[in-house]
């Protein structure tokens, strides 16, 4: 209509035209308005309002991306309450251990009552065991990863675990995860019984050494060098892209400029050019050189970077390890409670030949690289068992770490775990042969080698203390002169001298001790507490079921702070939940807004449309109507 | 001075009058007629005949009959109409366009792509649920089909658009000979230019004749005295008095499309029109639809390429045992990034996890590919070679081999030995299409791999975890959020979303710009018509005019008869 031209003459088509085109606009006025109402939308097609309709599209995905998180949401809160109600479960269960315990190794129960328990306390093993291995939506609730195996199963006097220990999660913003599980490491000490090397493995440097793996695993961030030899040559070089030290080799050669190579320990990178003094330059202020460990002013004609220190891989070979030096191929031998074997290693080149060789051993046990990549860890799978790891016959297991040498053994795990005790002030006293007596107090040794320590230097020269033969067992031998008895007894009333197996009197001046049974690394949890219970009660032995309170304690509150934990991650998806309902209210408001049709405003409008082209339709008809030519006679 | 010459008076005024009714009827009878312009008959005074002291008229004479026209408004509306074509044309094949891309709210590839992700989140949660592999095949199949449908559809209007500007070059050619056809009769019928502007009727559908011409590519037209119209365009002359320059197009095909390359047949020359129906569709099919077509393979290379890399280096359900590469190299002794791969490869590397199902023993090996210009370049053949000589100790029944037409297989000869690919830095995974989720390189060829619908359980969830690992669903998960299209600005969805707003603005704008220019068309039109245009009412009073005058000289005639007969009786 804005269009609706004016002028003086008007011929018959400019009339039917104006016309014609009136009615146009306005059908086509209505018809929008008519789909606005019908839909309720006010933006079908980008072209309707190009950049509302942007905003919308992006608003609408991410209302769909709304109601998939709040579906994730939800199917973590199934999967947390599921295994809380089978941690709470066992949490009851490991309560009735507990009074059975106390119950047992009181006064009045009778190797009757015992043997009765052992049935009960082998009930709740199963209990447990079933708890354990429930199932939410056909999935495992602790088995990790491995969800279509049933996670624990007894196998002779251990519970075996068959998971492994990956934390579910479950996606509840844009790239921002909730963990929705709870692993058996945490709720049930799964897989906690590790034997880990005792010193960096360090590997050295290979021409396939992976860039990314130096420094530790961290990598080296990649860019050109530049290389000066002091008189006025340069040479630069572009090392992004490369994959290996052997690639930085290559690449440092390539135009002949420096020859480069690994140095002699194999640890850094070496350059050298006859007769310059080498001088070492980032382009660009990258950090290649620096990271590569060659960065550097006047440096002389030829220098060894620093050490690159590569972190242990699978692909490592074994002859790079130790600085090079290797490990020796005799093999080890893994004693995981009643199951032992004997690891060849003699075709093992790679770290991974290594760990596969002791994961595949039927041990019982499972063989990884360390967190921080210096070091390999042997892991037991099973609880109520001990794992000991020892040369076999060569020095395999001493060199790769582990195996603990007797003075390094700890004192908590003396006498089957269960530790030495001490009290405040001296904790034994030495009578000796020529009558003086030796006062000792042992409070801080944290191994064996330190006890032997304090009491030689409690001894000041008047006794020797020592282990006996390599095996964890004290030797005592007093060196002074007279005709008293070499004889050790208690302090304070403390059961140290005890517990360290030298209580009693030395013949010829000699003191040996009895063994200190030092347990192997073991599962710290509640099927090893009930198991470790049964076997107290089968053995009917009040004593060490009077000690496995410690144990229990240990596992209910393991599973207390897994509990804990599934509480957290638990109120996190709550608060999630909260979040996202609020934010798909706003945005739902936000595209209303955006696209959604006034209707008020679009019924007037709908209805000042019609009332117009009515009047049009009427002006038509009446005044096409009429010409002059109907007035001529 | 007579009686008899006062009767050719008469006639003179009757044949007048008659000529002015006839031109009349003639305005009447075309008064809805578009093209026609209305005519005026001009009077003027007959020959006098000269006495010696005065002259006396001889009657009437019709001078000429003209149309009423403005000559410079025919030109301004040659003008816009040229401009309305080509905003007409852009209008419909956007409008076409946005309609492929599909309503807001309703089913398009914006919604396919979210649930897309949505069902990969899913298996992501849920990876050992055989339910969220089926929905995410499916999911794939979905998408992948949806693209190919759009790519076809975007496609069809390039092949359509081709189709219209065959038959607008036709009409061209048709107009341009009516126009050397006009300019021959009209000359014949002005007498070779003597009285020039008299061939009203010829020229009324000359001009509207020329008016369609400039409705389909911009004309410069040039009246020369002698009454005929040149037509020039681009410079060059499509109309040059009877002669008439016809356009020609060969056929060519691009990318499945058979396109018509159009060019003057004189000189060669590409036709080019700044404006008029066929440059809008010019601009269509050799601009907007190739970009949206790229915009299209973009995206779905960027998915391919992307999901394939982190695809190929997870793990299913089960391990594979027999994987033939679904992209061919051109040469197998080419190095691998200029072998014709349809993805990037780079210097790098991959490891290649063989695992014994039996005892659960992993050996990983770690291939090289080698592409940094030192020493030899790896080939598909030495790819083959090195996978071979690293598994041959450990693993003789891992085998790797070349096909026929230039892809690698690696096969396990033994059920309990079964790979797995990893860490690959190189690309090559995706590039060679090793355990791919997609097969092809573009919006045309996407597909989701045949054996992953017929098997969800090849869907690599994990890396290397067990049927619980989603770790590697969990990475394509994040691709959902990372930004790597565009130059690192636009994740896949916002490319997908700005692709539809843009195409949404220049929708809007042309439809705009097309509403504006018909407004300012009609407008010019209107004006044509008030000044040409036929009014009835108008002609009425014409007719009446005539009718009187025609009436007076029958009384002029009867009065000089009367005067006759009185003569005659007195002789």
């Amino acid at each position: 209509m804005s269009s609706f031209p004016l002028f003086t003459r008007v011929s018959e088509s400019l009339r039917f035209g104006n016309l014609a085109h009136t009615l146009a606009g306005s059908q086509g006025r209505l018809s929008r308005l008519e789909a606005d109402l019908a839909t309720g939308e006010r933006v079908r097609v980008p072209s309707d309002d190009p950049l509302g309709a942007t905003r919308i599209l992006a608003l609408q995905r991410t209302l769909r991306r709304s109601d998939v998180f709040l579906r994730n949401v939800d199917e973590g809160i199934g999967r947390l309450s599921a295994a809380d109600g089978s941690l709470s479960t066992i949490g009851d269960l490991l309560v009735r251990a507990k009074e059975i315990l106390i119950s047992q190794s009181g006064d009045t129960a009778t190797a009757d009552t015992r043997a009765q328990s052992t049935v009960e306390i082998g009930q709740i093993l199963e209990e447990m065991l079933a708890a354990a291995n429930l199932t939410f939506a056909g999935r495992s609730l602790f088995a990790g990863s491995e969800s279509d195996a049933e996670p624990f199963r007894i196998e002779g006097q251990t519970v075996v675990f068959r998971g492994d220990t990956q934390i579910g999660s479950v996606e509840v913003a844009p790239g921002m995860r909730v963990e929705s599980s709870v692993s058996a490491y945490e709720a049930f000490g799964a897989l906690s019984a590790t034997i880990g090397s005792r010193a960096d493995l360090d590997p050295v440097l290979a021409r396939d050494t992976m860039l990314r793996d130096l420094h530790g695993g961290t990598g080296v961030r990649l860019g050109s060098i530049e290389i000066r030899d002091g008189a006025g040559g340069l040479t630069v070089v572009d090392l992004s892209g490369a994959e290996t030290v052997g690639d930085v080799l290559d690449r440092l050669n390539d135009d002949g400029f420096v020859e480069a190579d690994l140095d002699a320990a194999r640890t850094g990178i070496r350059l050298s050019r006859d007769g310059a003094d080498l001088t070492v330059m980032e382009v660009d202020g990258g950090y290649a050189a620096n990271d590569l460990g060659i960065a550097g002013r006047e440096l002389g004609a030829a220098f060894d970077g620093s050490d690159l220190d590569p972190a242990l891989r699978a692909s490592t070979r074994l002859s790079l390890l130790r600085d090079g030096a290797g490990i020796e191929r005799t093999g080890l031998v893994v004693r995981n409670g009643e199951r032992t074997a004997t690891i060849d290693l003699s075709e093992a080149d790679t770290v991974g030949d290594l760990l596969n060789a002791i994961g595949t051993s039927g041990a019982g046990v499972r063989a990884r690289i360390g967190a921080d990549g210096r070091t390999i860890e042997v892991v037991s799978e099973l609880a109520g068992a001990d794992l000991r790891i020892e040369d076999a016959g060569g020095t395999s297991a001493s060199e790769l770490g582990l195996v603990t040498p007797v003075e390094e053994i700890l004192v908590d795990r003396l006498n089957d775990g269960f530790g030495i005790s001490t009290v405040e002030g001296d904790d034994f006293v030495i009578d000796l042969a020529d009558g003086t007596t030796v006062s000792v107090d042992i409070d801080g040794a944290g191994t064996l080698g330190e006890v032997i320590e304090m009491i030689g230097a409690a001894g000041a020269g008047k006794l020797e203390a020592a282990l006996e033969g390599g095996e964890a067992r004290i030797r005592i031998r007093d060196l002074t002169a007279g005709t008293g008895a070499l004889r050790i007894r208690a302090a304070n009333g403390s059961h140290t001298a005890d517990s360290l197996g030298i209580a009693g009197e030395g013949t010829g001046g000699v003191l040996s001790g009895s063994d200190l049974r030092p347990s192997g690394a073991r599962v710290l949890g509640a099927f090893q507490a009930v198991l470790s219970m049964r076997d107290a009660l089968q053995a009917d032995d009040p004593d060490r079921l009077q000690a496995l309170q410690t144990y229990l304690d240990e596992a209910s509150d393991r599973l207390l702070s897994a509990r804990a934990d599934l509480g957290g991650r638990l109120s996190r998806l709550e608060l999630s939940r909260n979040r996202i309902d609020d934010e798909k209210a706003r945005i739902e408001e936000i595209v209303t807004e955006l696209n959604g049709v006034d209707l008020a405003e679009a019924l007037v409008r709908y209805q000042e449309e019609t009332t117009l082209y009515q009047a049009v339709l009427s002006m038509a008809s009446q005044s096409l109507n009429a010409t002059l030519l109907d007035y001529l006679r | 001075m007579s009686l008899l010459s006062a009767l050719g008076v008469a006639r003179s005024a009757l044949d007048a009058q008659t000529a002015s009714l006839q031109t009349v009827g003639q305005n009447i009878a075309n008064a809805e007629n578009e093209d026609y312009s209305r005519q005026r008959v001009e009077h003027v005074a007959a020959f006098t005949d000269d006495y010696v002291r005065f002259q006396i008229g001889t009657g009437v004479r019709i001078a000429r009959i003209e149309r009423v026209i403005d000559a410079n408004l025919e030109e301004a509306i040659r003008d816009a109409a040229s401009r309305l074509g080509d905003l007409d044309a852009r209008d419909l094949f956007l409008q076409r366009l946005e309609s492929i891309f599909g309503e807001i709210s309703e089913n398009s590839l914006g919604q396919e792509l979210s649930e897309f992700f949505d069902a990969v989140s899913d298996l992501a949660m849920r990876p050992d649920d055989y339910g969220a592999r089926v929905t995410l095949a499916s999911r794939g199949e979905t998408l992948a089909d949806a693209i190919r449908f759009v790519e076809e559809r975007v496609r069809g209007v390039r092949k359509d658009l081709d189709g219209e500007i065959r038959t607008a070059v036709d009409e061209v050619n048709r107009l341009t000979a009516e126009i050397a056809q006009l300019n021959e009769e009209i000359l014949a019928a002005e007498g070779g230019g003597i009285d020039v502007g008299t061939a009203n009727d010829l020229r009324d559908k000359r001009d509207g004749a020329l008016r369609d011409l400039a409705a389909l590519m911009d004309i410069h037209a040039v009246e020369t005295s002698t009454g005929v119209v040149n037509v020039v365009s681009q410079g060059e002359f499509l109309v040059f008095a009877d002669r008439a320059e016809m356009l020609e197009y060969e056929t060519r095909a691009d990318d499945g499309v058979i396109e018509a390359q159009v060019r003057f047949s004189g000189s060669g020359r590409a036709l080019a029109p700044a404006s008029g129906e066929v440059a809008g569709l010019l601009a269509g099919r050799d601009e907007i639809v190739p970009t949206i077509e790229a915009d299209l393979d973009a995206l779905a290379r960027a998915i391919i390429g992307e999901f394939n890399a982190l695809h190929g280096t997870g793990t299913g359900l089960e391990g594979l045992s027999d994987e033939t590469s679904t992209n061919a190299v051109s040469s197998v002794g080419t190095r691998l990034d200029e072998a014709g791969l349809p993805f990037e490869v780079r210097h790098g590397s991959f490891s290649l996890e063989v695992r014994n199902e039996n005892t659960g023993r992993v050996d990983a090996y770690t291939i090289a590919i080698d592409l940094d210009g030192i020493g030899t370049q790896t080939t598909l053949e030495e790819l083959s070679a090195s996978i071979a000589a690293a598994v041959a100790l450990d693993h003789p029944e891992i085998e790797a081999s070349l096909t026929s037409d230039g892809r690698l297989r690696i096969r396990s000869t033994s059920s309990a030995v079964t790979f797995s690919l990893a860490d690959d830095t190189s690309g090559v995974v995706a590039a060679l299409g090793l355990n791919p989720f997609f097969t092809g390189s573009d919006a045309r060829t996407m597909a989701i791999d045949a054996r992953i619908t017929d098997d969800p359980n090849r869907i690599a969830a994990g890396q290397g975890g067990g049927a619980a690992d989603g770790a590697n669903a969990e990475a394509m998960a994040a691709l959902r959020d990372r930004r790597f299209l565009d130059g690192g600005g636009a994740t896949i969805e916002e490319y997908y979303e700005g692709m539809v707003g843009a195409l949404g603005v220049m929708a809007r704008d042309a439809s705009e710009r097309a509403e504006d220019q018909e407004a300012i068309v009609n407008h010019l039109g209107a004006e044509r018509s008030a000044i040409s245009g036929v009014n009835l009412d108008e002609e009425a009073i014409q007719l009446m005019r005539y009718q009187r005058a025609y009436q007076a000289a029958s009384r002029f005639l009867a009065v000089v008869d009367g005067l006759l007969e009185t003569l005659l009786s007195a002789v």
